[in-house]
């Protein structure tokens, strides 16, 4: 698919606002139970951060529509699209997010503050699953079409989150036990992201569809070659579906991408991480950890759209068996010859 | 059950002259659901909408090589699956006749439909800024202004070969069921669940295994000749003259 930059720049930056709001409030959470909270204004400060990141992420999504001004009309299909969803949970979002700053910033009780944390981090959870089921349940596109894409857009956007996070509570000062805490939590995402991500791509890598040219056509013959796209020039349909542009350095980016997401970050937070425990403040390595981050979540999802590879392909000459070959038809554990090139 | 209408193409006909395509332009550009814009259109570079694509493959390798043109538009797909993934309702699927059709004054422009179609059906209008598709020609077909043998999309009328037909579907006496009964019509992508409306009717060829049993010590004796000679355990019936 083409990558749409708006989209790429709505789910990176409006993921990293969603991911460090849910360390605010949960931080928030922890810090009170332990009474050791971290000081209303570096919450605040972190919350403003969030918005904006999240508002970013917003005006981006509106240079995807060619009429902006029906935009409102997308949450009537709230019951069938996950597009509609998405459409009306972002600004619940940023609603609740201002809201819970509101309440944070006049002190109120923390009872209430808690309460409206939980329902904001449910309305994050509900919002990355909605925004990621967009790309997820398309199952035309099967490198999309898989249960690792919700878990991987929501442990993106908290990594970036974290990142973000981390580099707040070093900045505006946070209890060092606060701050520990939450750093041993990042290590945590950072693996489980990582892995996600490494069974993903080993998912795409063995993926073999159902769907081939023979399917397509409705002609049972091994050998299908195209002859004539019906165009001279570019239609829509070579130019929305297929990305010819990077697509051959699109392994270099995933590999740029697992390390500014995963290897920098972590890296960077260790340092601080060993720092902090040694009693030292050291080199505050957080802010690199968390634009490192958030350039690793763009790379990535650059690659998602990059890689994912929709069935209409098929009637334009990029027949999987050409584009990708099979290992495991090729291993020779299934019968079915592979079509000669 | 209601009605679904839907176009069935016959691939053992069609000869691959773009005639549907262009009377499709043609009539739909300056129809209720046009214009077909056009971008530099006598420049380099040339790009526009088309309702309906016709490409060309080669099937098999020389010299048992076969050259099939396949016209693709909308299916009209009984579970579309660009339907239920527009945020605005702008695409729908009319109850009364199964046609999908894109409302432009709700369409947004978020090309999500497009992403969601199996077939690459839709087509976005960069000048409008709306998804544009196939409407079976709805503006013709209920026209009573038209002779009544007229009331079929363009494309329909236009094919020389006769290779496209239109009807209902759910008719089992309408020319296009009798159609997809009698001469195979198939789906395309079938496991994609579309349940696509359109069908294809498969090239066809007429070979008659004739047992030696059913006919006369002369012709048994040609026939034998003709296997020999012809390499092949199968005779087709052109070979004697009573067929065709």
């Amino acid at each position: 698919m083409r990558p749409e930059y708006s989209l790429i720049i709505l789910t990176v930056a409006a993921g990293a606002g969603q991911g460090l709001f849910v360390f605010l409030a949960t931080g928030d959470m922890a810090g009170f139970s332990r009474g050791s909270h971290v000081p209303p204004l570096t919450t605040v400060i972190g919350l403003a951060v969030a918005l904006t990141l999240t508002l970013i992420g917003m005006a981006a999504s509106f240079f995807h529509l060619t009429h902006k001004a029906r935009g409102i009309k997308a949450i009537r299909k709230w019951r069938f699209s996950w597009l509609s969803r998405e459409v009306i949970l972002l600004p619940v979002f940023v609603g609740g997010m201002v809201f819970y700053g509101f309440l944070y910033f006049m002190g109120a009780h923390p009872a209430i503050i808690q309460a409206t944390g939980v329902a904001g981090v449910l309305v994050v959870l509900a919002l990355f699953i909605s925004t990621a089921m967009i790309y997820g349940h398309l199952t035309v596109i099967r490198e999309w079409g898989t249960a690792y894409t919700p878990l991987n857009f929501t442990l993106t956007g908290l990594i970036c989150g974290w990142a973000f996070g981390a580099a707040l509570y070093q900045m505006a000062p946070a209890p060092v036990g606060a701050t520990l805490f939450n750093l041993r939590l990042f290590f945590v995402l950072a693996a489980a992201g990582l892995v996600v991500k490494l069974l993903y791509y080993r998912r795409n890598w063995r993926l073999y569809s159902p769907t081939t040219i023979q399917t397509a056509l409705g002609i049972n013959h091994p050998r299908i070659r195209l002859m004539d796209t019906g165009s001279a020039y570019p239609t829509y349909n070579t130019e929305e579906y297929h990305y010819a542009g990077l697509k051959q350095k699109r392994g270099l980016m995933k590999g740029a991408s697992m390390i500014l997401l995963y290897a920098v970050p972590m890296a960077a937070l260790a340092w601080d991480y060993m720092a902090f425990l040694s009693g030292g403040q050291g080199l505050c390595m957080a802010p690199v950890a968390a634009v490192s981050a958030l350039a690793g979540a763009f790379l990535e999802r650059w690659v998602f759209f990059v890689e994912g590879n929709h069935a209409q392909n098929l009637y334009y000459g990029n027949f999987p068996a050409e584009a990708r070959p099979n290992p495991i038809l090729q291993s020779g554990k299934k019968d079915a010859p592979l079509p000669p090139a | 059950m209601t009605r679904q209408y839907a176009l069935v193409i016959d691939l053992n006909t069609c000869v691959g002259c773009h005639a549907c395509g262009a009377i499709c332009k043609s009539w739909n550009t300056s129809g209720q659901f046009g214009p077909l814009t056009d971008h530099n259109p006598y420049g380099k570079n040339v790009s526009g909408v088309w309702f309906n694509r016709i490409q060309t493959y080669e099937v098999g390798e020389y010299p048992d090589v076969e050259v099939v043109h396949f016209p693709k538009s909308c299916m009209h797909c009984v579970d579309a699956p660009c339907v239920p993934v527009c945020p605005t309702n702008a695409t729908y699927k009319r109850e009364e006749d199964g046609i999908v059709l894109v409302n432009y004054n709700d369409c947004i422009g978020c090309k999500y439909c497009s992403w969601a179609c199996p077939y690459g059906c839709r087509e976005f209008d960069h000048h409008d800024g709306v998804m544009k598709k196939c409407t079976l020609c709805v503006d013709r077909i209920y026209d009573e202004s038209l002779p009544e043998e007229e009331r079929v999309p363009a494309c329909v009328l236009a094919c020389p070969a006769r290779a496209r037909s239109f009807g209902d579907i759910n008719d089992p006496e309408s020319e296009v069921s009798r159609a997809i009964r009698d001469k195979m019509g198939h789906r395309l992508m079938p496991e994609t669940g579309a349940n696509p409306a359109n069908h294809y009717l498969p090239r066809r060829k007429t070979h008659v295994a004739i047992d030696l049993d059913q006919v006369t010590v002369k012709k048994q004796k040609a026939i034998i000749v003709a296997r020999k000679s012809a390499g092949a355990g199968e005779t087709m019936i052109e070979d004697f003259g009573i067929g065709g």
